[in-house]
């Protein structure tokens, strides 16, 4: 790591800022990731120190200066914000923000890095303390800890970080829902099924999950829950409404869990077992002789052993004969009662890609059938939402199709 | 209806097969065929088998859809013989479309599998395997219902 000293001519400023003004000024340390290595402050001394880039040059190094002395301007919109406890420090040192931007999207893409160090990696971000990339583990392991050194220097430096414990299961989840959730209803037959993954309609922009027809009739609200062996009832709000449906003779047996016009939030991620989750990072298509493909209903759970048969057909089974549809099987179960309207899909680097949702199966569950996505989605007018073609996704994820987050843990969201 | 009542009651069930043996004899030894009938009529009334009931059902196939639903079993007896069963109350109504040779028996309404297994009776908790859809219009033994639950498996009543 580069030298870290006191910037010659930049004395500490005992002017004191507010908490509103030094976020100000992280946003432009943000923007001049050239001149800046980082910015953190000390919640007991109060002192926010600003790192300069040790390879910045003088011009650089003056450009980003000036930005921050917008800050306690007359121009300073958080001027009159209060209280003012903050005081300020620079220190010349460290990688620039630009350079650590360059190591994130290696660490999140680079092979055979990436595949070696495979489902252990928990978060990555860059520490603006150390000026390097921090890559938590759940375990290091030395010929990782070695590769690590060789492929990024001193540019990365490997944590042990035990994966977060989730509070929310796809049985009980909370805002904004995942696919592969358990959705139920609340009277008349107590209807239990799965739905796949977030949609959105092409006309109206509203978002909701993809499910199968034969669960709801059309203009039903679906709640996110479950039935426990007692048979009550737990669940967390309304998932979504009916709002698109198919399901007769020679159409699709799907339907469109509408969360936005009940006020739901939907991500697209996906639920692989009652804690974790895959992002969905695009959608394949089938074809006979694929191998591996995931069946992953609220009953059964994961399971990827699922070998095409048949690939976009249609096929008789009560009442109706259903297209679109695609048979798997397995040497043991793929799906059972309840998972309707799970989802396939096949593993894709560290998400996924989806193929569709379950529909049927034999007695057995080893013959599973899957409503074949990209037809499906035509018919019901609908949009896969997924990271490769996300509008709000961060540049480093788009680059690389790779990871869901770049500082944060699996799951990018809040919860209750 | 009441003959098409009584024939139910002769299908199905042990009593069945007394009647089979009644009609045999009945072609060998015509003027005995009232006497013999009468006397398994009446074995099957003393061992407690009652009439079955038509009910709605489908035909079966390997494949079944996957969605589940649990609910108390509701039903009621028609006079032609038939009988409807459902899950939910009022508008959410929904009739049971049950897998061919499946069949009920009163007192209380008793749904009994293809094999003669009771499944479910009026009352009880059950959990059925397979889908929703709009009522078909001539629906064995029901009438007003907007949904039916056409079942593939069922998984077991309290």
């Amino acid at each position: 790591m580069a030298t870290i000293g006191p910037l010659p001519g930049v004395a500490a400023t005992s002017i004191r800022f507010s908490d509103l003004q030094v976020g100000e000024m992280q946003a432009i340390v943000n923007g001049h990731r050239n001149a800046f290595a980082g910015l953190a402050g000390d919640p007991v001394s109060h002192i926010v120190t600003i790192y300069l880039a040790q390879s910045a040059d003088s011009q650089t190094r003056s450009t980003g200066m000036q930005a921050l002395n917008f800050v306690g301007s007359a121009g300073d919109l958080e001027l009159q914000s209060s209280p003012k406890v903050w005081t300020i420090d620079y220190v010349v040192g460290g990688n620039s923000l630009a350079t650590l931007d360059g190591v994130l999207e290696r660490v999140a893409s680079a092979e055979p890095w990436r595949t070696d160090v495979g489902e252990d990696i928990v978060s990555w971000g860059i520490d603006s303390r150390q000026h390097v990339v921090r890559v938590g583990l759940e375990r290091i392991r030395p010929s990782v800890a070695a590769e690590a050194q060789q492929v990024f220097g001193d540019t990365v430096v490997l944590t042990r970080q035990d994966r977060p414990i989730r509070q929310n299961s796809r049985l009980l989840d909370s805002l904004p829902y995942w696919g592969g959730d358990r959705v139920a209803l609340s009277s008349g037959p107590l209807t239990q099924c799965t739905v796949a993954f977030v949609v959105q309609q092409g006309s109206t922009g509203s978002r909701g999950m993809l499910g199968a027809g034969h669960c709801y009739a059309n203009g039903t609200n679906v709640y996110q829950g479950y039935y426990d062996s007692n048979n009550s009832f737990h669940n967390s709000g309304y998932m979504g409404k009916v709002t698109v449906w198919q399901f007769s003779n020679n159409t699709v047996d799907a339907e469109f869990e509408n969360a936005t016009t009940l006020g739901r939030t939907v991500q697209d991620h996906v639920y692989v077992t009652s804690g974790s989750s895959k992002v969905v990072l695009t959608s394949g298509t089938s074809f006979v002789g694929l191998t591996s493909v995931c069946f992953d209903g609220s009953f059964t759970g994961e399971k990827c052993i699922g070998t095409i048969q048949q690939a976009d057909i249609c096929v008789y089974i009560y009442p109706y004969t259903t297209c679109h549809m695609t048979e798997a099987t397995a040497s043991s179960r793929l799906s059972q009662g309840g998972d309707s309207g799970g989802p396939v899909y096949k593993n894709y680097g560290t998400g996924l890609a989806a193929y569709g949702h379950i529909v049927a199966n034999n007695g057995q569950g080893t013959d599973g059938w899957y409503s074949e996505l990209n037809p499906t989605l035509t018919a019901l007018g609908l949009l896969l939402s997924n990271r490769i073609k996300s509008p709000q996704i961060s540049r480093s994820e788009s680059s690389t199709n790779q990871l869901p987050g770049r500082s944060h843990g699996p799951r990018d969201r809040p919860h209750a | 209806m009441s003959s098409e009542r009584q024939r139910q009651a002769t299908e199905g069930d042990p009593g069945f097969h007394g009647s089979a043996v009644s009609i045999v004899i009945r072609n060998r030894v015509g003027w005995i065929v009232a006497f013999v009938s009468s006397f398994v009529l009446a074995c099957s009334v003393t061992a407690g088998h009652s009439p079955t009931y038509k009910i709605a059902t489908h035909p079966v196939t390997d494949l079944s859809r996957q969605a589940i639903a649990s609910g108390i079993l509701a039903g009621e007896a028609n006079s032609d013989g038939t009988a409807c069963l459902w899950l939910g109350e009022d508008s959410s109504r929904t009739a049971i479309i049950w897998p061919a040779g499946y069949r009920a028996s009163p007192s209380p309404l008793t749904v009994y599998d293809d094999h003669g297994k009771k499944v479910g009776a009026v009352g009880q908790k059950i959990t059925l395997v397979g889908g929703a859809m709009p009522a078909p219009s001539n629906l064995t033994g029901c009438m007003g219902f907007d949904q039916a639950w056409f079942v593939g498996q069922v998984l077991g009543s309290d």
